[in-house]
């Protein structure tokens, strides 16, 4: 007698990928993070040790108290008044309005960071709010440079940083 | 008289799952591209800004979290921490020997007294970095109203 053989059609199994790959998904979910991935760029001046003159220029002096408040060349003023102040300080008839002037942001080092970063956000926004045809000149020296620096030159005591 | 629908064959009420796996596939596609291996964890409240620039990826990172603790990250290893700010200046001239034109990233937290970021940022600068970010959170409509 013959027997009939009962042919097996080949086929992937796929029921169970589904789960795999509900798996992988929940995996996926609960490991990553929404990581803050921006942040404000900062290009770090070159340190050229020849150079040994240091010219005397005018500057506009933003300073960031303990108390988390600012000044901008002594004086007190909110966040709110930098633009006005720093209308005042566009180079006469320039146009589109330019500040050559460099700016300082030297806050106190007991300030809050975050207080540093409110006033280096609103420098960096100058340009469009004043419409400016380069934006500012920051500088963001650091307490090493300002006493080997301006110690030389004697800043330190008349701007009261010491 | 014709009875209609008593009786008849009844279909068996099924949800199709067949398309199932392929959205799944999609998500996970979706979530293996978008996928960023945070290197560093430290718990801190970042401050707000409105310019925000995107971060390259694998820049060096240097957080300084709420109890001024400083830990460094190559980029791609989980951030170790450091005993003092000079240790950031050997690390930095270490990454930069690699790579002289790594970017670095700075987290630190809003409440930091910012003689931690300065000791870091003068670290980087005497290791000759060119390029830092200062991260940050995105400013709300809110969060500028006091502007």
């Amino acid at each position: 007698m013959k027997i009939e053989r009962r042919q097996v059609v080949p086929e992937i199994f796929t029921g169970s990928m589904a789960d795999v790959t509900f798996l992988l998904i929940i995996y996926f979910m609960l490991t990553t993070v929404f990581a803050a991935s921006r942040g404000m760029d900062f290009a770090l001046p070159e340190e050229d040790p020849t150079r040994r003159e240091i010219e005397a220029e005018e500057s506009i002096f933003v300073q960031v108290t303990p108390g988390g408040t600012f000044e901008i060349d002594g004086r007190a003023m909110p966040l709110s008044g930098f633009a006005d102040y720093l209308r005042t300080m566009v180079d006469p008839g320039s146009t589109p309005p330019k500040i050559s002037k460099p700016v300082i942001l030297r806050p106190h080092q007991d300030a809050p960071y975050g207080a540093m970063m409110l006033a280096f956000d609103e420098l960096r926004h100058m340009k469009d709010r004043l419409g400016l045809a380069e934006e500012l000149n920051i500088s963001l020296p650091t307490q090493r440079e300002i006493e080997n620096v301006w110690g030389a030159l004697g800043v330190l005591d008349q701007i009261g940083m010491r | 008289m014709l009875k209609i629908g008593r009786g008849g064959r009844r279909p068996n009420p099924y949800i199709p799952t067949a398309s199932m796996a392929d959205i799944v596939f999609l998500l996970i596609i979706f979530f293996i591209v978008t996928y960023n291996i945070e290197v560093d964890r430290a718990q801190v409240n970042l401050p707000k800004t409105r310019i925000r620039e995107e971060i390259p990826r694998e820049a060096a990172y240097i957080s300084i979290d709420r109890n001024n603790i400083i830990r460094v990250s190559a980029g791609k290893e989980v951030s170790v921490p450091v005993p003092s700010a000079e240790e950031v200046h050997s690390f930095a001239a270490n990454v930069l020997a690699a790579n002289r034109d790594k970017e670095f990233v700075i987290k630190a937290d809003a409440n930091t007294p910012y003689r931690m970021v300065d000791s870091v940022i003068d670290a980087l600068k005497q290791a000759k970095a060119k390029t830092i970010f200062l991260l940050s959170e995105q400013e709300t409509v809110e969060g500028g109203g006091g502007r």
